[in-house]
């Protein structure tokens, strides 16, 4: 039974006594509700001009990390961040 | 919802009186002030408070200064005492260590009296032109502690009983750099001052003191209510956002909301330590800040009053950015940390408002914005300024909404001056000032585009004028995407020394593309400047982010964009994935759906996975 | 017989109003015809002359001294944005001034739309960016031309907005005030290669200081111009076809006439004219009445209006809002808010409380009462419950109303849910109606200084006799005079008016001023002034100038408009000295005592000059006062709500048309006429006076 939105494509899910997320596109079941529901999901990194000709100016600082549905592919989240370099 | 006692008819009819008075408090201010703060964009307080400091009536303004000027009615309570205040009197106050936010926010506040009883209070900040600070205008990069900041005023009667105290006036404009122009802002918050007790004495005459003493309190408790309610429909859950601010380093912002019952609780546990720059926030000042976070979401449609407070808890651990201790600096805190609260605020909230069915149409995508410059020197006609104020932030992108784009240079609650009127004032010369094309955060909603402006010196006899450069610094503070929206481009304010920009002037070349001026570029980060001959100083304010998968944004309104000069053909096609062809830019459908499709599959396929 | 014949154009009806040379007024009204205005003007032209005794339309038009003209055709325009295809030429780097306008932009919105961020928005602007088109060029404060304009340049700008296909170009180039030349030499280029298109150029609509309003006023100006124009050219054509012998004069925004081809040249002037000729007519009525400050007020179906009368002088606006544009347009100065007898009534869900408007059931389908599909309860609908409206008699009987459906919608939607009795609702919905009301004249006069104790408040449109009372008597205001004419308040006002040029520019003096060249300046706008009222065959003896200062205090941006004494004389240096005073008075009026601050020193910032050459028109009749004939119009008696007694009392009805001057009425009582409805309220006393106005004198 759907309880209420989450976010945009996202939505809260009451079934057996657990509260899930689940992708408002598919069905697909993230995870319970308080859990990382990013750790569950697709992520996608790019360069941030992918988002705009004038982000160049963040290029090797930052990075676009986009979130998708596992299953179907509909868009969760994009935003930028922080490069990390590996050790 | 209302108290039994009240007739509703007679609660409409007072309770938008009383807002008609703000109103009428903030037209005097912005027909009598002085600078572009005032008159021009809005940056001010006009609110009636309660006898005990309550907020009776929020102006139609920044929301922080409404909940900072009520403490500042109740430090003047405290340290004066209610036999030493008097029917009109007027007291000043701007101790951002008692209630202002930062020392050049100078608030005057007037007791209103009727019969001789206390009924309530008026307040109004303005920014004032100087108050004989380390930098001239108050916000002072290069101070490190709050005695470099300017004159620091604990409460102290302007006016006994209707006189103007001259010896008071006087000793504090004589403390800045530009006597009459401080003057001037003194007397136009005078003038609102006036306005706001003449209207309320007159209510209080038509209607009575009971039931206008019944009214003001009811319709706090109204407010309360009502809000109360509406967050009790509203899922329970925790919410957090952080921020960076790039002052000497990084500077982190964190909060969590968590949202009980009918409670708000804004934890900002976390946040890193004050600085010895001046960003740090007064703990009033976030507690302020998030007032006005919450008035623009969910309670837009109620008397704004001391109800919206009611229901909110700030948690502001001493001594970080967001409870700044004695006597750390805070000169330019209202821009930086006070707007970056603003936005952790308004971004928790709008998450919070998204599991809502019944609210979360109200979504707009925050901004971390207001990057800004002022300037100071002597002007084409030998006049000197202190407080020339560009007002680029007045020029931001805002953020989209849940069904439709954010607004053009919707500006972050200002509005701008004219082009004209700068240059007729101030010894300069714009080369352009424009929507920035491909700034706006991409989405099925985009964001609201910002500006781009450039100014150089024009007929400056000492050939130089200072600058500040504040506000919230840092490459990733513009807009931020919303649920899959991209973010705007990033604010940049750029300082290109000796420049071409005489030559081409010279040759007859409008110098309107910064490619084409040369010289030297320097990205300014919180710091005095100089502006000399040939320098050009270009600022590209923040746009608003998106909202949604650009994917997924109606083909024709991207059409709209590129014939409108605010998408380019390129960004048409690798952003979003809309096939347009010259001439007419025509819609090609079939080729778009196709060009999606695929760009869908190679972003999924392709792209790399984030470093854990 | 020669009469002066006014006719203004309403969005439902077009009314007529013809004076003869005695002052005697005969009105007419017929529907409006938005396909064609000038078959709508024919057709009350056509009604006035048959109530006359004359065939038709021409007898009158022949015997027509003067004609005088409001239309909607430009507020039209611009609301249903049918303007043809507009360009704009503006300097280089700075297209989006239109866009940008003032950043944050939210005249013209109410306190919710205002905080309500999710839905704010900016107009869709009046010319569509794609048709903005940049010119290489820059001039700079002091006119100097930084950036020439080339001839190659002129040739390309042109040619890329012609070929996009527009009709009507505006040039509005940044300091165009300080120096008109690239403006002209883009002019005459387009006049001499394109002679068809429209122009409409910054430096002639609008020299004043302030890109975006300057562009503004010259895009609307762009954008409603071909419209009036072939609007104004047809109607001269039909009404000189139909007997008319003279030049049509027509109603500009400041409140005076002007020719046809003047008209055209600056047609965003008429934006508006028709309350602008109700105010004017207002002052005129006023000063026979032996009344200086009067408060217009004009209560229809969708708006109310006011505007202020001090002293016998209206008040201008020189930056009004328009469609939530700010713009440099000498107006009027006419307050107004979207409410009147069609604004629907409504209980906010959550707070439970009742509130009016702003939306309106329009005339279509309108207040449930009026029995044409209205399912929402209205003002007037609660007016009708209360006994005020007549079921059987409104409009002089010309349309029925319907009570028992009003009844049940109200008491379902808003009285139940609201636990009160129908009445209560009812009469709830009457307050606060009144209350937005004088909110609006509080605004209008407390706001800007001015007591309204101290005014005589008119009440104009068919809904503001029913609420005048009420509204009036919440200010303290002791007088309401219900005109003969209340509800063809345009109309007439026209038959009043005089030719009026209106000229100004800005330039930016320190005080004290050169004395030499604020005569200068004067001395170009007072002879521009003179010549165009030569031209419209006035001698210099029937011309009346007045000039005034925009003045401020040093660094501020707003200014206080101060006027000289009228005439031309040549100004001294006292005369100088004596308008700084007056600013510094007009300032402490209107901020309070001690808010002036001389020490900061002023500035000059604008010159205006008004140019009025006087129409030779007869004074409005007066008619003997009888005795009290009262007892003869009683029609009946029926009950009608009224406050001090909470309940329904016996009200005695009256008919207008069979009141004579000096009849006396006390309230409560009412008063039918075909085109209103009068309430005297309990304690209040109403007269006929000479005019054959209806006078109300309220209890304290």
């Amino acid at each position: 039974m759907v309880k209420h939105p989450f976010r945009e494509n996202l939505e809260v899910e009451s079934a057996a006594d657990r509260q899930w997320l689940r992708c408002t596109n598919c069905g697909r079941r993230l995870c319970a509700l308080g859990q990382d529901w990013k750790a569950a999901a697709l992520r996608k990194v790019f360069s941030p001009t992918k988002a705009g000709p004038l982000m160049k100016i963040l290029e090797g600082r930052y990075l676009l990390e986009k979130i998708y549905c596992p299953s179907c592919g509909v868009l969760f989240n994009a935003e930028m961040i922080e490069e990390k370099h590996e050790a | 919802m209302l108290n039994g006692n009240i007739d509703p008819i007679t609660f409409e009819v007072l309770s938008h009186r009383l807002h008609q008075i703000t109103r009428e408090m903030g037209i005097a201010l912005e027909r009598t002030g002085g600078t572009v703060t005032t008159t021009q964009q809005h940056d001010y307080n006009a609110s009636l408070y309660r006898p005990d400091g309550e907020i009776m009536a929020a102006g139609e303004t920044y929301g922080h200064h409404v909940v900072c000027a009520g403490f500042a009615v109740k430090r003047i309570l405290e340290s004066f005492g209610k036999e030493e205040i008097f029917p009109d009197d007027i007291f000043l106050l701007n101790d951002p260590y008692l209630a202002a936010i930062h020392n050049p926010d100078v608030y005057i506040i007037s007791p209103i009296h009727y019969q001789n009883a206390l009924v309530g209070w008026s307040a109004t900040f303005v920014h004032v032109s100087d108050v004989g600070a380390i930098t001239p205008g108050g916000d002072s990069p290069d101070a490190t502690e709050i005695f470099q900041e300017g004159f620091r005023i604990p409460g102290i009667k302007l006016v006994e009983r209707g006189k103007l105290r001259k010896d008071v006036f006087n000793t504090i404009t004589h403390m800045t750099r530009q006597p009459d122009a401080v003057g001037l802002d003194l007397k136009c918050e005078i003038a609102a001052n006036n306005v706001a007790k003449a209207r309320l004495q007159a209510m209080y005459r038509q209607y009575g003191p009971e039931l206008m003493n019944s009214v003001s309190a009811e319709m706090i408790r109204y407010t309360e209510t009502v809000l109360r309610k509406r967050l009790g429909e509203i899922p329970d859950g925790e919410w957090r956002e952080t921020l960076t601010i790039e002052a000497d380093g990084p500077c982190r912002l964190v909060l969590a909301l968590r949202k009980q019952e009918d409670r708000l609780i804004f934890d900002f546990t976390g946040t890193d330590p004050q600085v010895r720059k001046g960003i740090n926030l007064p703990f009033h000042g976030t507690f302020g800040f998030c007032f006005g976070a919450i008035l623009y979401s969910i309670a837009y449609d109620l008397p704004k009053n001391q109800g919206v407070l009611k229901p909110m808890e700030v948690i502001a651990p001493k001594g970080t950015l967001v409870h700044v201790q004695f006597p750390g600096p805070i000169s330019m805190s209202t821009t930086s940390s006070g707007f970056g609260v603003g936005f952790l605020a308004s971004s928790v909230l709008m998450q919070m408002i998204a599991t809502s069915e019944k609210w979360r149409k109200e979504i707009v995508a925050p901004s971390a914005s207001h990057r800004n410059c002022r300037h100071s020197g002597v002007n084409q006609y030998h006049r000197y300024s202190a407080f020339i104020n560009m007002a680029h932030g007045a020029m931001d992108g805002n953020g989209a909404r849940i069904d439709r784009d954010g607004v053009d240079s919707g500006g972050s609650y200002m509005s701008c001056p004219n082009v004209e009127w700068m240059e007729l004032q101030y010894p300069l010369l714009y080369l352009f000032r424009r929507h920035a094309m491909d700034s706006t955060g991409a989405g099925k909603f985009r964001g609201g585009v910002g500006v781009e402006s450039a100014h150089t010196l024009h007929d400056a006899p000492e050939g130089k004028i200072r600058g500040v450069a504040y506000g919230v610094a840092g490459l990733e503070n513009s807009g931020h995407g919303m649920f899959g929206g991209y973010p705007g481009a990033p604010s940049v304010m750029l300082l290109m020394e000796k420049t071409k920009v005489n030559e081409l002037l010279a040759s007859n070349r409008p110098p309107t593309e910064i490619a084409s001026l040369g010289g030297q570029e320097r990205i300014l980060p919180y710091c005095n400047f100089e502006l000399n001959e040939s320098d050009v100083l270009y600022m590209r304010v923040a746009s608003g982010g998106g909202y949604g998968d650009p994917l997924e944004r109606d083909p024709a309104l991207v059409q709209k964009d590129v014939a409108n000069s605010i998408v380019s053909l390129d960004a048409a096609r690798e952003i979003y994935g809309v096939v347009l062809q010259e001439p007419g830019l025509q819609l090609h459908l079939a080729a778009t759906r196709q060009l999606r499709t695929k760009m869908k599959q190679q972003e999924i396929d392709g792209g790399e996975a984030p470093v854990p | 017989m020669e009469y002066i014949v006014g006719v203004d154009i309403g969005g439902t009806f077009t009314d007529c109003v013809a004076m003869d040379e005695q002052g005697s007024v005969t009105l007419g009204k017929a529907l409006s015809t938005p396909d064609d205005f000038a078959v709508g003007a024919v057709d009350a032209v056509g009604d006035a002359a048959r109530n006359l005794g004359f065939v038709g339309a021409d007898e009158l038009l022949s015997a027509t001294k003067f004609f005088f003209h409001a239309c909607t055709v430009a507020d039209n325009t611009l609301i249903t944005r049918t303007g043809p295809k507009t360009g704009l030429l503006t300097t280089q780097g700075f297209g989006d001034t239109l866009l940008v306008m003032r950043g944050r932009t939210t005249e013209g919105l109410t306190e919710s739309e205002a905080f309500r961020a999710s839905t704010q928005s900016k107009p869709d602007s009046i010319i569509p960016r794609s048709l903005i088109e940049e010119v290489a060029e820059r001039i700079d404060y002091k006119g100097s031309a930084l950036v020439r304009l080339e001839a190659e340049e002129i040739a390309r700008a042109v040619q890329s907005l012609i070929d996009r296909g527009v009709e009507s170009i505006a040039i509005a180039l940044l300091w165009a005030l300080a120096n008109d030349t690239h403006e002209k030499e883009l002019a005459d280029f387009i006049r001499h290669h394109h002679p068809s298109v429209y122009l409409s150029l910054s430096s002639e609509v609008a020299p004043y200081l302030g890109e975006y309003e300057r562009t503004a006023t010259t895009a609307f100006n762009a954008y409603v111009g071909p419209k009036i124009a072939a609007y104004l050219r047809r109607l001269r054509e039909v009404l000189q076809s139909k007997g008319l012998g003279r030049e049509p004069l027509v109603m500009q925004a400041y409140g005076g006439v002007l020719g046809i081809d003047d008209t055209c040249k600056k047609a965003v002037g008429t934006i508006e004219s028709g309350p602008a000729a109700g105010i004017m007519g207002s002052r005129d009525f006023g000063e026979q009445l032996g009344v200086g400050n009067v408060l217009a007020t004009d209560m229809g179906g969708t708006t109310f209006k006011v505007g202020v009368i001090r002293d016998g002088s209206v008040e201008k606006d020189h930056k009004p809002i328009l469609m939530r544009y700010q713009l440099f347009l000498s107006k009027i100065w006419v307050e107004s808010i979207g409410a009147g007898g069609g604004s629907i009534v409504w209980i906010d869900a959550e707070s439970g409380l009742l509130k009016v408007g702003p939306q309106g059931a329009g005339s279509s389908p309108g207040p449930i009462c009026y029995g044409l599909g209205g399912a929402e309860v209205t003002v007037s609908d609660a007016d009708l419950i209360l006994g005020y409206l007549n079921e059987e008699c409104f409009l002089g009987g010309r349309m029925k109303l319907a009570k028992e459906p009003a009844l049940e919608v109200l008491k379902e939607k808003i009285a139940r849910p609201m636990n009160m009795t129908v009445a209560e609702a009812a009469s709830g919905i009457y307050r606060v109606t009144n209350s937005h009301m004088s909110d609006l004249i509080r605004r209008a006069t407390v706001e800007r200084g001015y007591d309204p104790r101290e005014f005589t408040l008119f009440a104009f449109g068919g809904a503001a006799p029913v609420h005048a009372g009420r509204y009036a008597a919440e200010l303290g205001i002791k007088e309401v005079v219900v005109p003969l004419t209340a509800s063809v308040h345009g109309a007439a006002g026209l038959v009043g008016s005089d030719v009026i040029y209106d000229y100004g520019r800005s330039e930016r003096l320190s005080v004290p001023a050169d004395l030499e060249r604020v005569r200068e300046i004067f001395t170009g706008l007072v002879e521009r002034a003179m010549a165009s009222l030569g031209a419209a065959g006035f001698k210099e003896s029937e011309m009346q100038i007045a000039r005034s200062l925009d003045i401020r205090y040093r660094q501020q941006v707003h200014e206080l408009n101060v006027p000289f004494p009228p005439g031309i004389a040549e100004l001294s240096e006292q005369d100088l000295e004596t308008i700084y005073g007056r600013f510094d008075e007009f300032y402490e009026l209107l901020y309070g005592a001690g808010a002036g601050y001389r020490e900061a020193g002023k500035e000059i910032m604008a010159f205006r000059v008004v140019a009025i050459g006087e129409l030779n028109k007869p004074r409005l009749r007066k008619y003997p006062i009888e005795k009290n004939r009262a007892e003869a119009a009683l029609k009946t008696e029926r009950k009608a709500y009224f406050e001090e007694a909470r309940d329904f009392i016996p009200t005695k009805i009256y008919d207008y048309g069979r009141l004579a001057p000096g009849s006396e009425i006390s309230g409560p009582a009412i008063i039918e006429t075909p085109i209103t409805t009068i309430v005297i309220n309990p304690n209040d006393r109403a007269t006929m006076d000479d005019y054959y106005n209806i006078r109300m004198v309220l209890a304290e």
